[in-house]
């Protein structure tokens, strides 16, 4: 398919996903309340705090995680060769976990969780790509490097868990299943420090084409593979982290979006990483809004939506494509 | 002063060394094969000129300029390396693929030039790949792959070509017709070969200086017809063989003496 109408129509997806976001949610109103409400920032009433305090600021979270996820998704797979491989492969959620259960657990809440959150992300990629170092950064060390280290994390959940209150560990369940329905105060400050990095990745578009053929491979065609490496796995983990610490890990969209949006631009960075950027925005976006609507007044966990969709849009995806577009 | 100059170079894996005091040079647009026996170090020399393994001790000289100095892009645009290509590749077209050996000669951002996509085209055209741009690298033979790894090497526009077994998996035709085109580019464009090959009569007929190798180190080397001989064979391969000369090109020509086919099947049916 022609890149560029690939990248008009998930464009047009985002834009409609968000606009979607925006006039249908937790809460009915008529659309020109709405309209009115976003022509007039200073208006008050339930129109204004709605559209200017809830829904804006959760659909940009919901676009920025989303095309986040999807695009260290693209990276993760381009970098450990592996189409299996996923923003949460080198175990930045079990990192993540293990300090959001913790605050919970403290009872701590907003922006302070968000960071203990995040530290334990930055912990588990600190020991992650450190023990890999040693190693040279082979792909099969951070594979197993990042298991282990999710493994090693869940146990101390579970330990947790087992000794926790029914309720703490009730809301460290809800919260581990991923939600944006309750982004702290100050997120949005974590989420603009995520977004140079993440903005920057278009930019490794080629490094990312030479790694996918290996170290070596790439190594003979003058890419200084180990910096690259380096720099693209330290940036994506990141990006994860503060993804992780403001929503919970949210299945599937890294995994998903980049073979999905594979199988329409084909393997080269300069349109994948793009592409999926706007299709895991639009996706999120649009999950979140679902999840808002499904059991009204009730939410669901994003996470339970993008599992659904993206695990049976997976095994359609699957049984259709020809085994050489999958990898 | 000769295009490559190896001296004393010894390399391996974890301290453990595989190839030791290795020496030879490899003369300018000339054609270079290094044979020798599974295990004797061939692919780790390879690495080793390639700038993925560091050398233990030794050093190698590229216009008596010392290897590991050059910085990495420059290298990439002074060698082409081939190396053997066993994983599956991700899903790029033949076009996408072969147009990242064109990556040591752009900027970051800098898009695809006209003279790059000539020279895509002039080498997919070479190695009789023209129709196949928009195909995907992952759905091709083993064969059409290889071409398509060689015609990436090829636009990076070498001067020292590296090649491990770049014929394994082609038929006759390409085998013949991939060599005929290495020869050509080495006698008329002025590239210069090394060559890892297993078929000691494509080695014979194609290079002009052979390096045998046996157990990390160098037997022996010099031109096909000095040392392609029964005795160095027969020490380096343990294999019983009969040389002779080729009645046209006065190369010399290996035949191998299995043990069956030597009495009752001979008389055939």
């Amino acid at each position: 398919m022609n890149r560029r109408l690939v990248f008009l129509i998930l464009l047009v997806f985002l834009l409609a996903s968000a606009a979607l976001g925006l006039f249908t949610g937790g809460m009915q109103l008529p659309p020109g309340e709405i309209i009115r409400a976003l022509f007039h920032s200073g208006s008050d009433g339930i129109a204004g705090t709605l559209v200017w305090e809830l829904r804006i600021p959760r659909i940009f979270t919901a676009g920025v995680v989303g095309s986040a996820l999807a695009a260290c998704g693209v990276v993760f797979q381009a970098i450990l060769r592996n189409p299996l491989a996923e923003p949460y492969t080198l175990g930045v959620s079990g990192g993540g976990s293990l300090g959001a259960v913790i605050a919970i657990l403290l009872g701590i809440s907003g922006l302070p969780m968000a960071l203990i959150c995040f530290a334990g992300c930055c912990l588990s990629i600190g020991v992650v790509l450190g023990a890999a170092s040693l190693k040279g950064f082979s792909n099969s060390m951070l594979i197993l490097a990042g298991i282990i280290m999710s493994f090693l994390f869940s146990s101390v959940v579970m330990f947790i868990f087992a000794v926790a209150s029914s309720r703490e560990v009730h809301s460290s369940i809800l919260w581990l299943m991923g939600s944006l329905s309750a982004p702290p105060a100050g997120s949005v400050k974590m989420l603009l420090m995520a977004l140079p990095v993440m903005l920057s990745l278009p930019f490794f578009a080629r490094d990312l084409n030479l790694l996918s053929l290996g170290d070596e491979h790439s190594y003979y065609l003058g890419l200084d593979a180990k910096r690259a490496k380096t720099y693209l796995l330290l940036g994506a983990s990141l990006i994860t982290g503060v993804c992780v610490a403001l929503s919970g890990i949210i299945a599937f969209v890294g995994l998903v979006i980049p073979h999905a949006v594979r199988g329409m631009t084909g393997a080269d960075h300069h349109s994948l990483i793009p592409c999926s950027m706007l299709a895991g925005g639009g996706f999120l976006i649009l999950s979140d809004t679902l999840s808002q609507i499904i059991i009204r007044p009730l939410e669901l966990p994003v996470g339970v939506i993008t599992g659904m969709v993206g695990g049976l849009f997976f095994v359609i995806y699957l049984l259709k494509a020809r085994p050489a577009e999958v990898s | 002063m000769d295009l490559l100059s190896v001296q004393h170079i010894t390399a391996g894996y974890e301290r453990k060394s595989v190839i030791r005091d290795i020496t030879f040079t490899v003369p300018f647009r000339s054609v270079m094969g290094i044979i020798g026996p599974n295990g004797a170090g061939k692919t780790t020399l390879f690495r080793t000129i390639g700038r993925v393994l560091q050398p233990m001790d030794g050093k190698i000289l590229y216009r008596g300029r010392d290897l590991a100095g050059i910085p990495r892009r420059e290298f990439a645009r002074k060698v082409a390396v081939i190396p053997q290509f066993h994983s599956a590749p991700p899903p790029f077209t033949v076009e996408e693929f072969v147009s990242l050996g064109r990556y040591p000669h752009r900027g970051r951002l800098s898009p695809l030039t006209r003279e790059d996509r000539e020279i895509i085209a002039e080498n997919l055209n070479l190695l009789s790949l023209e129709g196949f741009s928009d195909r995907k690298v992952s759905a091709l033979s083993g064969g059409e792959l290889q071409r398509v790894v060689l015609a990436q090497g090829l636009v990076q526009k070498p001067e020292l070509l590296l090649m491990d077994e770049p014929t394994a998996h082609l038929d006759i035709t390409h085998k013949i017709r991939v060599l005929d085109l290495v020869y050509s580019l080495s006698k008329q464009a002025g590239l210069t070969v090394l060559i890892i090959l297993h078929d000691l009569n494509l080695a014979g007929a194609y290079c002009d200086r052979v390096l045998i190798m046996k157990g990390g180190e160098v037997h022996s080397s010099g031109t096909p017809g000095s040392v392609l001989t029964r005795e160095t064979i027969e020490e380096v391969y343990h294999t019983p063989v009969r040389v002779g000369k080729d009645p046209v090109t006065a190369k010399p020509h290996i035949y191998f003496l299995p043990q069956a086919g030597t009495t009752a099947d001979a008389t055939g049916e």
